[in-house]
């Protein structure tokens, strides 16, 4: 399945616009797409646009309700409320949270880095322990090791990473008591400098463990096949020949060229992470986006989740970026042309 | 299908994964089909004391949940949710992946482009946030259930058709059959679609898997219908006594890891066995 075109690793530098100025600029008619999507959600929800955003947090005074229906331009043609709100949207306006009384873009970035340090250490955990599992699988194809993790791979596509979550809290916190079950610090007690950071850590390891559990086997899968692929390749004969190791061979050689699909299937996984981010925070009360997704959905705050929806796909294609400058990091074939003229 | 894909049943069932999970998915379907009749009862009535053991009483053969409910009753309901749900969604999303992806495919151009932008930007946003937004608003029920997860899953199909259509588009049978002067619509329906559709059925029975675990993590944070027990909503009502009672989460977790698994595994032996020169690659 090849995801969203996020890796155009084509080298037209046609207009010698800066490669990453060139990829913001492909990002226009993503986040258009997005506010549309929104904008569409809100005309075809039950009620008129004001019940959505206010009534049904049921927090908003009549008066508020009157002066929202007013700044909306009700009254007015629906494509001259498409442009207010796309307007709105444009300058980050996120509208306000009328449950808990806030702007919503202030409530998104204050449970960003908490979702963004999961997000993070679940997929590094992802990456290298992947990377190990699979090098040691392709090394003795059908050894117990290789079957062990075809085993285990095709279970970690089947559970659901919720109750993965919830059975590691009654294992490791309540029945050997090991890990913090939720939150992220101890509540009440003021750590400072390496006390807290370990405290961090210990609230981190099961929810960033329990995310990455599918990624892992994901990975694993793929270095396996992409390290077999290889094995093969005159390159690696060459090496042999020259008389290096064989854990030279496989590090060295055959390794970093199982890193690009690697990387290219990190770009297509963004929005999964993030979406598996909701499930785990909710689990584990990991005070991100994801929690404040469940919070909004509690308390049926729709423009609160309205704005996560729409943040979050920000941050898939910032995520995607970022994805690209690694991939040109990883495979100086990609660089574009203008770097070369 | 057996009559177009002559022995695809024998096929399947000599294959490992795919035969596994062929059985697999019979148990359940039994389960689903017999269990109402075996236990009768609703899912939602206090049947017993409440946080009863699995085998303490042969009443309650798999105990009850913190309300007193029993379990064994409520995952039959469940099985028979996820299954509707999965099952119903996955064919919203793959007629709506095989039209996007055969009319992109086939016309080219500025309206394939159009499409793809449009499974472009479906597969940037988190899809699960999306389904959470659209039955939030649209009010939880088994029917937004369906339609969110539907909305959300077609991406992949569409791509899959169209990846298909652009592949057969340049065979000499279908420029026969457009020299003959057979219509865009009839040269699509009669033509193309019949030959780009066994992947699909593959990848509609891992759609499916997905599908399920989808409706468990909606209902599983509040947004399931609050008329039907689905597995996710007994793991969702569990955790309040997750440590006590945590064998109302662990088993409708171990019968929703077993549904997707005999879907993934058939999904593999579909793939296998409808396009073996796949297999090859």
């Amino acid at each position: 399945m090849a995801g969203a075109g996020t890796l155009s690793a084509a080298p037209a530098a046609r207009g010698g616009l800066p490669p990453l100025l060139r990829r913001l600029l492909q990002v226009v008619p993503v986040l258009f797409g997005i506010a549309t999507l929104n904008f569409l959600i809100l005309q075809l929800a039950p009620g008129d646009v004001v019940d959505v955003l206010a009534g049904e947090a049921g927090a908003a005074t009549p008066e508020t309700m009157a002066a929202l229906r007013q700044s909306f331009g009700l009254d007015q043609p629906v494509w001259l409320q498409y442009l207010r709100y796309l307007g709105q949207l444009a300058s980050l306006d996120l509208g306000h949270s009328y449950r808990l009384n806030l702007p919503v873009r202030a409530l998104i970035l204050t449970r960003l880095p908490p979702t963004l340090l999961l997000m993070v250490s679940a997929l590094l955990l992802a990456i290298v322990l992947g990377s190990l599992a699979g090098i040691l699988a392709a090394r003795q194809v059908g050894g117990w090791l290789d079957t062990l993790l075809s085993g285990v791979t095709l279970l970690s596509y089947a559970v659901p990473t919720f109750w993965l979550g919830l059975m590691a809290i009654v294992l490791f916190s309540a029945r050997l008591g090991w890990l913090p079950s939720g939150g992220m610090l101890t509540i009440g007690a003021s750590h400072d400098g390496l006390a807290l950071l370990q405290d961090l850590a210990a609230h981190l390891v099961l929810p960033a463990v329990t995310l990455s559990t599918f990624y892992l086997a994901v990975y694993a899968r793929l270095v396996r096949s992409a390290m077999l692929e290889l094995h093969g390749a005159d390159f690696i004969r060459t090496a042999r020949a020259k008389g290096a190791g064989e854990w030279r061979i496989t590090l060295h050689h055959a390794f970093r060229n199982a890193l690009l699909p690697m990387v290219t299937m990190a770009g297509y996984q963004a929005a999964s992470l993030l979406s598996g981010a909701v499930l785990v925070e909710t689990v584990f009360s990991w005070p991100g986006l994801g929690r404040l997704a469940y919070e909004a959905i509690r308390t049926r705050d729709l423009n609160l989740l309205l704005g996560i929806l729409f943040f979050s796909s920000i941050l898939v294609v910032i995520v995607n970026i970022a994805i690209d400058g690694v991939y040109r990091l990883v495979d100086p074939r990609v660089a574009p042309r203008a770097r070369r003229a | 299908m057996s009559t177009r894909h002559p022995g695809l049943l024998r096929r399947l069932l000599t294959h490992r994964q795919g035969g596994a999970g062929l059985l697999l998915l019979l148990a359940i379907l039994l389960l689903a089909a017999a269990g109402p009749l075996l236990w009768p009862g609703d899912p939602w009535e206090m049947a017993a004391p409440p946080m009863l053991w699995p085998g303490e009483d042969a009443a309650n053969p798999l105990g009850s949940d913190v309300m007193g409910r029993d379990l064994l009753t409520g995952l039959v309901s469940g099985a028979r949710v996820s299954l509707m749900v999965g099952l119903v969604s996955t064919l919203i999303a793959a007629v709506l992946g095989t039209l996007i992806g055969a009319v992109g495919g086939y016309h080219g151009g500025r309206i394939d482009a159009a499409l793809m932008r449009l499974t472009e930007l479906f597969q940037t946003v988190p899809t699960f946030v999306l389904a959470v937004v659209l039955v939030a608003v649209f009010r939880p029920s088994v029917a937004t259930a369906v339609l969110a997860i539907g909305i959300v899953s077609w991406p992949a199909t569409a791509r899959l058709v169209r990846a298909q259509v652009l592949s057969l588009r340049g065979r000499d049978f279908i420029l026969a059959a457009e020299t003959y002067g057979m219509g865009t619509a009839r040269l699509l329906w009669t033509q193309i679609l019949p030959n780009a559709l066994p992947p699909v059925i593959a990848i509609s029975s891992l759609t499916i898997a997905h599908a399920i675990q989808t409706e468990a993590a909606l209902a599983f944070l509040g947004l399931g219908d609050p008329n039907v027990m689905s597995w996710g909503t007994i793991i969702g009502g569990g955790r309040e006594q997750l440590v006590e009672a945590w064998y109302v989460c662990g088993l409708s977790g171990i019968a929703l890891v077993v549904t997707v698994l005999a879907f993934n595994l058939l999904g593999e032996g579909l793939n296998d066995c409808l396009n073996p020169h796949l297999r090859s690659q």
